[in-house]
């Protein structure tokens, strides 16, 4: 059917797809903290620094390049070709060029998604989906290089729907010959790549299980034939992923990192979900919405959205980062659920009411899809919105939500001219302020540790979760790596220990963070009396005579 | 249809009811603890020397006897009866008694239960469901008066399936519905339950789902004919849920209980700290029983909801959305999604053959029904339940053994408590002994009266501010010796590894007076002095 012409002024006129991709920006600036929910994370930090090692060596590194405590030990900069974006980006406009790139990155993932949602049904369905869809995957928003992979995720769900519908070509190219090419770069970018994979095996698994299950196969010809070919699809993803800067190694590295139980019980983002966050309630609505639907495809003897949804609804509930994958994941199959129903209730034995205002209901959608054809031909509305968000952002006084910069209430940004004073010194931070650390003074200072866990390793970061919550040996493992200067929040429990110490003295305390200094002369001598202990369980003879006692820091009024 | 007279040696073979009766044992003594993960909540302690004090006292405390830091501050103890009960057993038996008993209770519980789904579908199917209710709900068997919701909330359900199925596709105009007796009892049970354990507004929350049910098919239905009869049925359950708020109120505190439990499951410390009020953690390997119940939950919903039955996917919504949000919930919804996914699954079974899928499924299901089939036959014929009995018997004999087995040692896990630290703490009977709510328990298990503690796992009496203030000395927040000050605290015992024991080596305010490798015991320097 051929699109109808429209009048100049319907073609300004805001439009469904102007709302989807608007609808990010709303919730960003409007529900959330703005640029700073973008920058609640300090690994954007390091991912920008470590592009700008790349431009500046003309190679990726393989060994580490950020840490004191395992210096040169093999790294594998994964998301590299994200990082080099991203520090081009804050080369030519700061952080509110990777801030106004991210937001430009989810608004053109959720218009994607719409467009790929309004395929199964009507507008209105369409965009309530992706409401829910972006509003469940809004807990992740951070502007990091995982927002590629939800941007790769539409569009290879999009290539995969267009193949099952038949279409199967791209500008003569198959479908599933241009998704390994696109592997090749989104290996490159990030390293959710085989969720691509795994998206086009699970297209190969549900053919195979309608041809296994089905009781007519005469109403299947060809699903051996469609099974086979996207299993060759995935197959050579998985191919085109080997090319990356570390080979083999990349994905030997992922598997090894990925199983790690270290991640499950200490990385928030690797933990299930908080049903009590109220955020999660477009969670756990999108699983209600996707548990109707599988039950309706399987009734339908369809068992790829089933197998889909489960899959991505196990991965959500076991680690929360994996919630916006099955958001997106769900949006399809849920929407054309929903737009099944209501194609049929008028017929189903339901109440007249109910029947009714199904029947109203499909005839406003009706309405609006006519009209969203007609108006927003030119998407005047998104772009005047992403100009004033960017106008906003780049404004010389820009009101909070819009300053792109790590949170100075959450981050030591306070205490680094004093960090700044001693280059030399040893310090030792937790992994988000490591971030920040690398972030503001990378390359003259080194870190302990930061957001790096895979790089760290489980027993690296067990030490350090040991030094954080004052473990007996916590002075032996500084000692170990000769840190002479501690920068804690106030509140951790660290804190309490060295304003106890003779050890070590406080040197800044802005009501955010704390610098301890070691009270000895030279890097590794501090640690005497705890290196001295048994080392088993306790060190008796760490008290200190009462005269040296100092205080306690008095800063309620600060916090 | 009376059961069939069956030969002696059926009758001492074990049925599939001596299996359900038995699983629970096997869950506990062979993927769990045993009697460790029994006693891994030192709750008991206090509910037992609670159940102590009134019997010495003869009367309810209406205010705190355990705390130095609340002394004589109100105090709801809302499960009196189930900690006399847990008393008197300690008394008869030490903790071997409460620990048989409460293995017997969870083995009621799931026999009930797979008879209860039985009625729905064929002992197949029910001790497959049974099993996956009771591997769920696993995670939080503890000897604790909870256990004794779960056996109410299976006797409920019983009582309100009975009734529906009596008045199922009945329509007795103005007549009275068949069977109200079953809901009769429903308020006399509340008596009961509201003086054993909060839980039991679970019980009122049921009825009042099963009157939504009728109230919904009568709304979204399109057969009118059925909405006299639905609206007649949707008002007894409406009465009896109302009855039973009236028969809470039968309690030693009356309408304040119901107030003070509000107020207690809206606090929002609970799920922030209480382990037990946390969402669930699906890297456990307890949750995948969890998990495919929630799947097979989310199944009997859609079948349900297509079958225009409203009252199963209510009751699976509601108890779903309660367990993601607290995984103490999950042993109510594993219990509760039971019968309904029991039920869908046995319409599956039945109708997969006539459904158009592939031929080596429906051969499958024929075949399976068959079995089905003939097994129920077999479990029809009576039994002597032996094995049960036998099974029940030889779990006591090792408890009561001399030296029985790490697992079936009745004591709370003196790796896990500060046995050793005991003797030191008993030398100073006037001391103020800070330490976290885990271990207060275990003090008021070992040392009261001579002691009492500065807080214990009653967090609905410490209440929000309280326990904030517990977090903040505990991960040592400036403001953690003003605090302890406050109190009058002069003894500190900690584990090893606390943050607090760090920082309380470090300090010269505070003398480490006790060391095993397990927990420290710290005295202030002028109580040393």
């Amino acid at each position: 059917m051929e699109r109808q012409r429209a009048p100049f002024i319907f073609k300004l006129w805001p439009s469904f797809a102007d709302l989807a991709f608007l609808m990010p920006m709303v919730f960003l600036f409007g529900r959330m903290d703005g640029a700073r929910t973008l920058l609640s994370d300090g690994d954007t930090g390091w991912h920008i620094r470590t592009g700008e090692w790349i431009v500046a060596h003309r190679a990726v590194p393989m060994r580490d390049i950020f840490s004191f405590s395992k210096p040169g030990d093999p790294w594998y900069a994964w998301e590299w070709l994200s990082d080099v974006v991203f520090a081009w980006l804050n080369g030519h406009g700061g952080l509110r060029g990777v801030v106004l790139f991210s937001v430009l990155l989810l608004a053109l993932t959720f218009t994607l998604l719409f467009r790929l949602v309004r395929g199964k049904s009507n507008v209105i369905v369409a965009i309530l989906i992706t409401v829910v869809a972006a509003d469940a995957s809004s807990l992740h928003w951070l502007a990091r290089p995982h927002l590629f992979t939800l941007l790769f995720l539409v569009l290879f769900y999009a290539a995969l729907e267009r193949v099952r519908e038949g279409k199967e070509r791209l500008a003569g190219i198959p479908y599933l010959a241009i998704l390994p090419v696109a592997t090749v770069l989104w290996t490159n970018l990030h390293g959710g790549f085989f969720v691509g994979t795994l998206m086009i095996a699970v297209y190969g698994a549900g053919e195979v299980l309608q041809r296994v299950l089905s009781g007519d196969r005469s109403e299947y010809p060809g699903s051996w034939l469609r099974a086979g070919r996207y299993f060759l699809s995935a197959l050579g993803c998985m191919a085109a992923s080997l090319i990356n800067p570390y080979w083999y190694r990349l994905h030997v590295h992922m598997a090894a990192y990925l199983r790690d139980p270290f991640n499950s019980q200490y990385i928030q983002e690797f933990l299930s979900p908080d049903f009590h966050n109220p955020e999660v309630i477009f969670f756990e609505i999108m699983l209600v919405l996707a548990a109707a639907a599988a039950g309706w495809n399987l009734s339908r003897g369809r068992f790829t959205e089933p197998l889909l949804l489960l899959m991505w609804a196990h991965a959500a509930l076991l680690a929360g980062r994996n919630i916006e994958i099955f958001a997106i994941a769900a949006a399809v199959p849920v929407a054309g659920s929903i737009q099944e129903w209501l194609d049929r209730l008028p017929e189903w034995n339901l109440a007249g009411w109910l029947r009714k205002a199904a029947g109203s209901f499909n005839r406003l959608a009706a309405g609006a899809s006519k009209t969203e054809a007609a108006t927003g031909g030119w998407r005047f509305v998104s772009a005047m919105g992403l100009l004033l968000v960017a106008a906003l952002i780049y404004a010389p006084n820009p009101p909070k939500k819009f300053r792109a910069e790590f949170d100075p209430k959450k981050y030591p940004a306070g205490a680094l001219a004093t960090i700044r004073r001693d280059p030399s010194a040893r310090i030792f931070t937790n992994d988000e302020w490591g971030d920040y650390l690398i972030w503001s003074l990378y390359p003259v200072q080194k870190v302990f540790v930061d957001g790096r866990s895979d790089f760290y390793g489980a027993r690296f970061e067990e030490q350090f979760i040991d030094v954080i919550n004052v473990k007996y040996d916590w002075e032996k493992i500084l000692g170990r790596y000769r840190v002479d200067t501690i920068l804690l929040p106030i509140n951790a429990p660290l804190s309490g220990a060295l304003k106890e110490s003779t050890r070590w003295r406080l040197v800044f305390d802005d009501g955010v963070a704390l610098v301890f200094r070691s009270s000895h002369e030279g890097p590794g001598a501090l640690n005497s009396v705890a290196q001295t202990g048994s080392g088993v369980s306790r060190d008796r003879e760490v008290t200190k005579p009462k005269a040296s006692d100092r205080a306690i820091t008095e800063i309620k009024t600060k916090t | 249809m009376e059961a069939p007279s069956s030969p002696f040696v059926l009758k001492l073979l074990p049925s599939f009811t001596d299996l359900a009766f038995l699983m629970p044992m096997v869950l506990l003594f062979g993927r769990m603890n045993g009697l460790i993960a029994l006693f891994g909540d030192c709750d008991t302690g206090w509910h037992i020397r609670g159940g102590e004090w009134i019997v010495a006292n003869h009367r309810i405390p209406l205010h705190d006897v355990f705390s130095f830091s609340k002394r004589g501050d109100p105090w709801f103890a809302w499960s009196w009866l189930a900690d006399v009960g847990y008393a008197w057993l300690n008394a008869m038996g030490g903790l071997r008694a409460v620990a048989l008993f409460s293995i017997l209770l969870i083995a009621v519980i799931f026999t009930l239960l797979f008879h209860l789904v039985g009625g729905q579908s064929s002992p197949l199917v029910a001790i497959l469901v049974t099993v996956l209710a009771a591997g769920a709900s696993s995670i939080h068997w503890l000897a604790r008066p909870h256990l004794i919701t779960l056996l109410f909330v299976v006797l409920f359900y019983a009582a309100l399936e009975r009734f529906a199925d009596l008045n199922a596709g009945v329509n007795p105009g103005h007549t009275r519905p068949a069977g109200v007796r079953y809901l009769a009892l429903l308020p006399i049970g509340t008596i009961l339950w509201a003086n054993i354990h909060r839980g039991f507004f679970v019980g009122i929350l049921t009825i009042a789902v099963f009157g939504a049910g009728e109230v919904l098919k009568i709304v979204f239905s399109g057969n009118q004919n059925e909405s006299r009869g639905g609206w007649l049925r949707a008002r007894w359950y409406f009465a009896t849920a109302a009855a039973c708020v009236a028969a809470s109120l039968i309690n030693p505190y009356t309408y304040r209980l119901l107030r003070h439990v509000t107020s207690y499951l809206g606090a929002t410390s609970n799920w922030q700290h209480v382990m037990e009020y946390l969402s669930p953690n699906f890297h456990s390997p307890t949750a995948v029983f969890f998990e495919a119940m929630l799947v097979l939950a989310a199944a009997a919903i859609y079948w349900n909801l297509s079958k225009c039955r409203f009252t199963e996917p209510l009751l699976l919504l509601l108890w779903a959305h309660a367990a993601l949000l607290a995984q103490r919930n999950i042993a109510i919804f594993a219990v509760i999604a039971a019968v309904p996914v029991g039920r869908a699954m046995q319409e599956w079974l039945d109708e997969l053959p006539r459904w158009n899928v592939a031929g080596w499924v429906r051969s499958a299901a024929l075949s399976f029904n068959r079995l089905a089939a003939s097994t129920g036959e077999t479990e029809a014929a009576g039994r002597w339940h032996l094995a049960s009995a036998l099974g029940l018997l030889m779990v006591a004999a090792v408890i009561w053994a001399p030296n029985p087995p790490k697992a079936f040692r009745a004591e709370f896990d003196p790796d896990r408590y500060p046995a050793g630290a005991l003797a030191t703490l008993r030398s100073d009977p006037s001391a103020r002994i800070f330490t976290d709510d885990e271990w207060g328990d275990y003090l008021i298990w070992s040392l009261y009266p001579s002691q009492k503690v500065f807080v214990d796992g009653r967090d609905d009496f410490y209440g929000d501010d309280f326990e904030k203030r517990l977090n903040d000395v505990l991960s040592v927040k400036y403001d953690w010796e003003q605090t302890l000050g406050g109190y009058g605290v002069d003894t500190i015992l900690l584990p090893v590894n606390a943050p607090l024991s760090g920082v309380l080596k470090e300090s010269s305010r505070w003398h480490l007076v006790f060391d095993d490798g397990k927990a420290l015991v710290f005295r202030s320097a002028g109580k040393v002095a």
